[in-house]
């Protein structure tokens, strides 16, 4: 589960003022990483995650503004590829944005299956610009698609739509892990929130819950609706055979951006500096989580360095898969098994480098 | 520790970079406000020795393996050549 733009301090457990309770019990079910991080824009951080590759090593190292080159060349090789050719079944649902056209959508990249959106998640609010000229430019909408077929677009995707949409995507990952607990099927799904991203609106049920605003209704959604899952997983039976993972791919935007009124509403990024798009560290940490019961320690907290590129080859180690790691170009994803699994005290990663589009901005 | 050569202060600003790179503790220094670099009398400029040695071995991999550009319709590294 992938939340969009969220701070470091946006759950309770790490200093938010505003209950998340069901994130609460499914950090204290496994393990929670303080020092985890990711590249500061959702494209690069949605790539590596993918493939454990370096975003500037795949052309993915920025948000590309629509009508430029966009997402993973077919020849990368995804965490849903890898587990589709290990058996699994596949889908994806929510945010995509490593890939807006046909050939490079998620039914391409190893899905069995996908519905949700190509572009970004601000992409439902073009049509709400007074300029906006469909002759130019591509009205929004959502795509469904399956394996082997190129993707097509259904009902049109703007702000009403993107503020029930988290509903919806949970709602069909929910029968998607349902359905394939019943027929015994092993199953990778990947849920892609657009909260906590801007345009702003929460499902009708959330409107107004918090009396604190609309980032903060968002907040009580994104938790319902993790809680939502975890419970579809327990229903199954499948919780001491399931790995659930909950993460971010930048920090929150609600911080000074100078000279510029952003339209941005919330969000805490902890105790550090900066944001999403900055190289601060609010920029480059997101709450993080794996749940596995009786194979990761429940209720273990540590600051050790990890990273979204890392989970790639982690993944991959945890379900006996490791031979299919491609070994003709390089991965810059470290295999944390061992350390998750408590076989040793200390992460095997040293040190982050990021780049910024093309630029390298810290090490 | 941490190296930056480059920063933006938010998500439409500006980018700067630095004649030295900007080093800071963030273990300590949790809102990277205290340039050690510069205000430590150069001090601590031995930090580039690890991050210019991992650089320079991302680098030399960036050259073996050039990286895809955006949109290419990549289809795998020659390495007979």
């Amino acid at each position: 589960m992938l939340v969009d733009n969220w701070g470091w301090g946006d759950i309770s457990v790490q200093g938010g003022t505003l209950p998340t309770p069901r994130i609460d019990t499914f950090t204290a079910q496994g393990m929670r990483f303080t020092n985890f991080n990711v590249q500061n824009q959702c494209t690069p951080t949605r790539s590596a995650i993918m493939t454990g590759r370096f975003p500037i090593r795949m052309g993915t190292q920025k948000v590309a503004a629509p009508g430029e080159p966009d997402g993973m060349a077919p020849w990368e090789y995804t965490i849903a590829e890898l587990l589709s050719d290990a058996g699994y079944a596949t889908a994806l649902f929510g945010k995509w944005h490593v890939g807006s056209k046909v050939g490079r959508h998620p039914n391409d990249q190893g899905f069995d299956e996908w519905w949700g959106i190509n572009e970004g998640s601000n992409a439902a609010a073009y049509t709400s610009t007074p300029q906006f000229d469909p002759s130019v430019a591509e009205v929004p909408h959502f795509w469904p698609g399956v394996k082997g077929q190129p993707a097509r677009t259904t009902e049109i995707y703007d702000i009403p739509a993107k503020a029930t949409m988290d509903h919806r995507s949970t709602a069909k990952a929910i029968d998607f892990i349902t359905t394939r607990s019943a027929e015994e099927k092993p199953y990778f799904v990947y849920l892609g929130f657009t909260h906590f991203h801007p345009p702003w609106g929460v499902h009708p049920d959330f409107t107004g819950r918090s009396k604190a605003g609309v980032y903060a209704d968002t907040k009580m959604e994104v938790d319902y609706n993790i809680g939502r899952v975890l419970d579809a997983i327990d229903t199954t039976g499948g919780a001491s055979n399931t790995i659930v993972i909950l993460t971010g791919d930048n920090g929150a935007a609600n911080y000074p951006s100078p000279g510029v009124v952003t339209g941005e509403v919330g969000g805490s990024n902890g105790p550090w500096r900066g944001g999403l798009s900055t190289a601060w560290e609010g920029g480059m940490r997101t709450p993080a989580m794996i749940r596995w019961p009786g194979r990761i320690a429940a209720g273990k907290v540590t600051d050790e360095i990890v990273a979204d590129l890392d989970w790639f080859p982690t993944i991959a180690s945890f379900v006996g898969e490791q031979a299919r790691i491609p070994h003709d170009r390089p991965i810059g994803g470290i295999n944390q098994a061992n350390f998750l699994r408590g076989r040793q005290q200390k992460s095997d990663r040293e040190h982050v480098v990021t780049y910024v589009g093309d630029t390298v901005f810290f090490l | 520790m941490k190296v930056h050569f480059a920063t933006a202060e938010g998500t439409h600003s500006i980018v700067q970079r630095y004649t030295f790179p900007q080093v800071f503790d963030i273990r300590e220094d949790v809102k990277e406000s205290y340039e050690l670099w510069g205000n430590e009398g150069y001090a601590h400029a031995w930090v580039m020795s690890p991050v210019t040695k991992l650089l320079v071995e991302l680098q030399q991999s960036m050259a073996r393996y050039p990286n895809v550009r955006p949109g290419q319709n990549f289809k795998g590294y020659d390495r007979t050549k």
